[in-house]
């Protein structure tokens, strides 16, 4: 818009003239679409936190449905109970009661429902005249004599035990249906249970192997960095037929090559197992399935008179074959400057091979952990919803920029909650970071991914 | 309450919203005759107002003020219908008209039509010749500046516009003609 070079008649400044300053109202539509592209984008800025807190909560919900199941379904069996006296005055010394009940049979006394297992024989556990509830021990003793038994419960520790309820009959104003014992009647006190969790006393019976399922959500940050400014430096050839170059007028908008790829989230699931080393030390491994997404942004797409959609100019396409035949210059019609967004997806099969480190080993355990993960690059895709833009799958192999195999390091804080006598819950807040970088030294741009994640799952104790 | 330039552009820096359509308020009744001209239908003259105005909002932060922003905003919107206009003119390539005489008409005026008139002549244009004019003619670009920006030759942008004005003329003159013939029937 510098001037004129040809002022052979006034023909040109009469146009100007006809046009200058003028102005019409556009349609309001053209505002409200406007506004809505807009507030789309300031939408997607919080997609990805959005996209991560719905995995962490599918995986909530998917271990409180499974805890539910295994409660219900983990529980039924061992509703049994222990009915029986204890003397008062020798609350160590407590007599065990008949048992009435022939094996499975089961009885209502009207306060609750108790049914006797196979091989179960009944003791009880220590008391006063004001416990609420207490442990009492049990074992499968086929020579204690079906009538009564008088257990010392200060040896009673390599007995499994169960959770009762201390109750003063005469408080409820209860009549059991068997009398135990007629000498002390009035001081007597009845065992119910209100827990039928069984307890390893000791530690001795500390699991030594475990397995469980795991699924993880996380940030996944690439990244990014590349060397590409140019449609040259992509190797894209240039067009030969009418196309808009980069010496545009247009400085604000510099037809430059802008190429970018952003954060996004991972997910993750597989199988987990492990061993013990020594009383702290844990030895973990597993293999996993990954995917991390992220999103490549681009402001050209390639043109070609082979392929109907737009090529989105990226580094991820260079030294691909098929990409290079269509970007070749005969192939080549024009370059198209739009900005395109495309979902960015890496695949993945993990082993994490992780040392851990006991820092509480009760029904709560708490572990720090370490280790290293490889990484087996399974491919890459990139997708938009744009039926305009050409999708583009990278597998592994010599044309992928990206290397078959990386390593990353992963730490994190392992917390572990026994809910089953065999059966753990797990939750791991971690972090990881790439200890190599995931493309190759050939590729002409790189990512070196890191991300925080959370992970849980649940872990079967062999023994 | 109303915001300066700098105001504005501060604001929609930050994506207020106010702020942006305040700035479309006071720019696009300006803009829209821009991608009327270079376009052939309302629909697309909207489409590429709308694409502009997303670019706008979105690059505003790099509004470097060595012009006026709404200078750069034009460039923006004309930038903008070149890109809409490209694959057209792929399909219909521009290539040397030669030997093209002009019209001879002297006492050419446009004072007789009106601006909507005349716009439906620019639209009337091939593809080509359209855009050609619309650089040359009213924005005052150069041929070897075209020849540049559209990567063809100067020779082609010249006998484009050659095409163009003797069209445009053509035009000018069958309409002067029927109104001078309307006239004798009173």
């Amino acid at each position: 818009m510098t001037g004129r070079e040809n002022s052979e008649d006034n023909f040109e400044q009469e146009w100007r003239g006809a046009f200058d300053g003028w102005s019409e109202e556009a349609p309001s539509a053209v505002w409200r679409d406007i506004d809505r592209r807009l507030a789309y984008e300031a939408v997607k800025t919080y997609k990805t936190k959005v996209v991560i807190y719905q995995w962490v909560a599918a995986a909530a919900i998917l271990l409180s449905f499974s805890f539910g199941i295994i409660q219900y379904f983990g529980e039924q069996p061992t509703t049994y109970v222990i009915s029986a006296a204890a003397d008062i005055d020798s609350p160590n010394q407590l007599r065990v009661g008949a048992i009435e009940l022939q094996e499975n049979e089961e009885i209502s006394n009207g306060v609750n429902r108790f049914r006797r297992d196979s091989g179960m024989d009944d003791s009880f556990g220590r008391s006063g005249s004001t416990y609420q509830t207490g442990m009492v021990a049990y074992q499968d003793n086929s020579s204690i004599e079906s009538g009564s038994n008088t257990i010392d419960f200060a040896n009673t520790d390599d007995f499994e035990k169960i959770e009762v309820a201390l109750i003063d009959l005469n408080a409820i104003g209860y009549s059991p249906e068997t009398t135990i014992s007629s000498n002390h009647e009035e001081k007597f006190i009845y065992f119910l249970p209100v827990n039928s969790r069984g307890k390893k006393h000791q530690m001795s019976d500390e699991p030594k192997y475990w397995a469980g399922i795991d699924v993880g959500s996380g940030s996944f940050n690439p990244n990014y960095n590349t060397n590409v400014s140019s449609l040259e430096s992509l190797g894209v050839s240039s067009a030969n037929g009418f196309s808009q170059n980069s010496n545009g007028l247009f400085d604000s908008e510099s037809p430059n090559l802008r190429e970018n790829m952003t954060p996004g989230e991972t997910v993750s699931m597989g199988v987990n197992f492990g061993i013990m080393l020594g009383d702290r030390w844990r030895l973990h491994s597993g293999v996993q399935y990954a995917r991390a997404g992220a999103t490549t942004e681009t402001n050209i797409l390639v043109r070609t008179s082979t392929l109907q959609e737009g090529i989105p100019a990226t580094g991820q396409g260079k030294n691909i074959p098929a990409v290079a035949h269509l970007v070749a210059s005969e192939n080549v019609v024009e370059y198209d400057y739009e900005d395109v967004d495309m979902s960015n997806v890496f695949e993945f099969t993990s082993i994490p091979v992780k040392a851990g480190y006991l820092i509480l080993d009760q029904k709560l355990s708490v572990e720090v952990n370490a280790g290293v993960v490889t990484n087996i690059y399974l491919g890459n895709r990139l997708t938009t919803d744009n039926p305009d833009v050409a999708e583009l799958t990278i597998g592994p192999g010599d044309a992928s920029p990206y290397r078959d195999l990386s390593f990353s390091g992963l730490a994190g804080v392992q917390l572990g909650y026994r809910f089953m006598k065999k059966i753990d819950i797990i939750v791991e807040p971690n972090y990881r970071q790439s200890i190599n970088t995931l493309t190759k030294s050939s590729s002409n741009f790189s990512t070196t991914p890191s991300g925080f994640g959370f992970m849980t799952g649940l872990r079967y104790n062999f023994n | 309450m109303s915001f300066s330039d700098e105001d504005l552009i501060e604001a929609c820096s930050k994506g207020k919203r106010k702020a942006q359509e305040e700035l479309y308020a006071r720019y696009s009744s300006k803009m829209y005759p821009i991608a009327l001209r270079y376009s052939k239908m309302q629909q697309e003259a909207e489409d590429i107002l709308q694409e502009a105005f997303i670019k706008v909002f979105k690059n505003i932060k790099d509004f470097r003020k060595d012009s006026s922003l709404a200078y750069w905003i034009k460039r923006i919107v004309i930038n903008t219908a070149l890109n809409h206009q490209r694959s057209k003119l792929y399909l219909y390539p521009m290539v040397d008209i030669g030997d093209l005489r002009n019209h001879t008409c002297p006492e050419l005026t446009l004072s007789n039509f009106t601006y909507q008139e005349l716009l439906a002549m620019i639209r009337r244009l091939p593809t080509g010749c359209q855009v050609i004019f619309n650089l040359y003619a009213i924005e005052g670009f150069k041929h070897h500046e075209i020849a540049d920006k559209l990567n063809i030759s100067e020779g082609t942008s010249k006998s484009q516009y050659a095409r163009a004005k003797s069209l445009l003329k053509e035009w000018i003159s069958e309409s002067n003609n029927i109104d001078y013939d309307r006239a004798g029937e009173f």
